[in-house]
């Protein structure tokens, strides 16, 4: 339909939109909009390199991942688990899962009240909100993999001599796996809301309080440095995941379809 | 079988409140955990002294402003770069940005440009819905299947005219299927 | 499981699925050790229904399927089918090989025992070189063959094939039913081949089984086609029982639209 490019081009181009973003950016902070607002590039720049040195900036990472890591993992696994029972309870399915999806659709932020009533304010209700969403996401995820196994698989198995345990073992565990690895992948996104929804209300440190920290105290630079932060983090994060699901050959058999 | 599956999400809603009133009877202290009962007659006096249209007409107002505004500039925007290679290229940098930071993480700046303000919350709905859509309707003219296009270009529909004629429409379900509050929402 | 067993009859078979129309209605079948058994049918003539019954998948609602006078127990390794569903019936995280080598694992404990009858039997369909490859890397017409050496591993008294081949393209399709042909020749192994297709059917067979349309099918007839060793199409002998089955399932062309249909 349209001519085709090669992948210069398509890099090109791409660049010289960042480098014409940031230029506008640049020449419109100061004079179009004040400082305050849009801080220039260069101050958001130094904002960084100032936080960096300090460690302030590495130690807000370091906590907010601990945080995110930990959170994601002990969902991921209670989410396997319980997907795995609920998605074997035939029937139960269609009745638990309109529950999940709504509960998926519940702003992770409108739970932190309740958790900081429950749990305080310390490391443990900021682990649990992230911990929570993954769960819900991922147990919905692997439910659908379960129900999701076509049916002539179950069947090969059965006349190939499988119990039934050995079926599920084999065949439906492997099966859903690829949908479990989906649901773990879109889990961190929602982790990071988590993260953030987390840290914006019981502060001490973290990224997420890091922004609305410099956002109190008008460092709009080291408020942007923050978002810049988050948004390479979970980047990061994902590209991290996919390269260890894509690379693991045991577990990029499992991607196949 | 089928009669559980059409009755289940309904099976699924009176689980969710029987579930919740054990729940709240477990832990014993309404402000902490308030019972389904409350709540209800939460709503019900809000509703009677007409708080609950207040809020509900804020948040609906919000939704519309935003979305109808953000929608067909999103909408625009994805099938432009499903269109062509290098409007795709300049922006898709954007959206990479957009898709790896969080929405909720915005906020505060929303809220330094505008205050607390309904032009801080149309902002922010506005942005999400030019987001989602933008991803969606590039995906929707990238999905469009090849064979409809050459058979277009068979009956003599060609180029631009074929973009509009043939593209457009098939992408339409993948378009109004992210227009959904929801998505948006989420 | 039996290995001295000399025939498979299913006597007096009835389905009926919950509060549903009859599917099947009073069928009897022998399938002898050894034969190359097909079931013709049109569409929607419950030759799957009939499939599952006898792997087990499905009870009957009455009637009784037996090695002999042994009655058959749910699905099992006695009865493996291939299926014609070519997308999901391998398993797509598993190699060819280990594809092959999945049935044997119950029942064969050294694993270099396990692979090298899994090898013979990929070499016996023509995977040999294949054996490292992952079903979303076959064709159709490999991803079938991998299939019935997962199957032949196993050793049964009974293949099953459901429409194997149906999914195919033509010029595959031919091909896939003279290899198998090629293949039964070669092992004797007792097969239930299901089909909608005459001319697969009379390629293949050593007895024909018609079922007819639709529900409450029951058996039309049951004969052993009178051909020769090296099926051929085109012949006299072939298009006359091209056309006794045709007249049996009710419609028929006349002469001139079967020779070209069967030429093809």
């Amino acid at each position: 339909m349209m001519p085709r490019h090669g992948l210069h081009r398509t890099i090109l181009v791409a660049a010289l939109s960042v480098l014409t973003g940031i230029t506008i950016w640049g020449v419109a902070s100061g004079t179009l909009v004040s400082e305050t607002l849009l801080p220039h590039p260069f101050s958001v720049w130094e904002a960084a390199a100032e936080k960096s040195e300090s460690g302030l900036l590495w130690e807000s990472i370091r906590v907010s991942l601990w945080r995110v890591g930990w959170g994601w993992i002990l969902g991921v696994g209670a989410g396997i688990i319980t997907g795995l029972i609920l998605g074997e309870l035939r029937g139960v399915e269609s009745v638990v899962g309109p529950i999940f999806e709504f509960l998926k659709g519940v702003a992770p932020i409108s739970l932190v009240p309740i958790m900081i009533l429950w749990f305080g304010i310390g490391e443990l209700p900021k682990l649990l909100i992230i911990a929570y969403i993954t769960w819900v996401v991922v147990t919905v995820s692997t439910m659908t993999g379960v129900r999701e196994v076509p049916n002539v698989r179950l069947r090969a198995a059965r006349c190939l001599g499988l119990s039934q345990l050995q079926v599920f073992y084999r065949v439906i565990l492997p099966s859903a796996a690829s949908f479990v690895l989906l649901g773990m992948r879109s889990g961190i996104g929602f982790a990071y809301i988590a993260l953030v929804s987390a840290e914006f209300i019981a502060v001490d440190k973290g990224v997420g309080f890091l922004i609305m920290d410099s956002r109190l105290n008008l460092q709009t630079s080291l408020m942007v440095v923050g978002i810049i932060t988050l948004g390479l983090l979970g980047s990061g994060s994902q590209l991290l995941y996919d390269a260890v699901t894509l690379q693991m050959p045991w577990l990029s058999r499992f991607r196949r379809h | 079988m089928t009669q559980a599956g059409r009755l289940g999400p309904l099976y699924g809603i009176l689980l969710f409140f029987i579930l919740w009133q054990v729940a709240a009877a477990f832990i014993g202290t309404p402000l902490l955990f308030p019972e389904p009962m409350d709540v209800m007659r939460g709503l019900a006096r809000m509703s009677e002294t007409g708080e609950i249209y207040v809020h509900l007409g804020a948040t609906l107002q919000r939704l519309l402003v935003g979305l109808g505004v953000g929608i067909p500039v999103g909408a625009v925007l994805g099938c432009a770069m499903g269109a062509s290679r290098d409007v795709n290229a300049w922006f898709d940098p954007y959206l990479r940005m957009a898709n790896s930071t969080p929405a909720i993480a915005l906020i505060p700046f929303a809220l330094l440009w505008f205050g607390v303000t309904e032009l801080a919350r149309y902002s922010l709905v506005f942005y999400l819905a030019v987001y989602v859509l933008a991803l969606s309707a590039r995906q929707g003219v990238a999905q469009v299947p090849h064979l409809r296009i050459k058979a277009a270009n068979t009956l003599g529909v060609l180029g631009v005219s074929a973009f509009f004629r043939v593209v457009i429409p098939s992408s339409f379900p993948a378009i109004l299927g992210a227009s959904g509050p929801q998505r948006v929402l989420e | 499981m039996e290995n001295d067993w000399k025939r498979l009859k299913v006597t007096g078979l009835y389905k009926q699925f919950s509060r549903g129309p009859v599917v099947l209605s009073n069928i009897d079948l022998t399938v002898d050790r050894g034969a190359f058994m097909c079931i013709l049918g049109p569409s929607g003539s419950g030759k799957s229904t009939l499939v599952d019954l006898i792997a087990g998948f499905e009870p009957p609602t009455d009637g009784r399927i037996a090695f002999d006078d042994s009655p058959i127990h749910g699905p099992g390794p006695d009865r493996v089918v291939i299926f014609q569903d070519i997308g999901n019936a391998l398993f797509p995280w598993l190699t060819v090989l280990e594809n092959a080598e999945f049935g044997l694992k119950n029942f064969v404990r050294n694993k270099n025992e396990r692979r090298a009858q899994a090898m013979e039997a990929l070499e016996l369909v023509g995977l040999g070189n294949d054996t490292h490859k992952f079903p979303s890397e076959l064709s159709g017409g490999m991803k079938q063959r991998a299939q019935i050496a997962r199957g032949l591993v196993m050793d049964p008294h009974v293949l099953i094939m459901d429409e194997p081949f149906a999914a195919l393209d033509a010029i595959t399709r031919r091909r896939m039913q003279y290899e198998l042909k090629d293949l039964w020749e070669r092992t004797h192994k007792t097969v239930i081949f299901v089909t909608h297709d005459i001319t697969e059917a009379l390629i293949l067979a050593t007895d024909v089984t018609v079922l007819s349309s639709g529900p409450e099918a029951r058996i039309l007839d049951t004969f052993r086609p009178e051909l020769p060793d090296e099926r051929d199409p085109a012949d006299a002998e072939f298009i006359a029982a091209y056309r006794h089955i045709e007249s049996l399932i009710g419609h028929v062309h006349d002469a001139g639209d079967v020779r070209a249909e069967t030429a093809q």
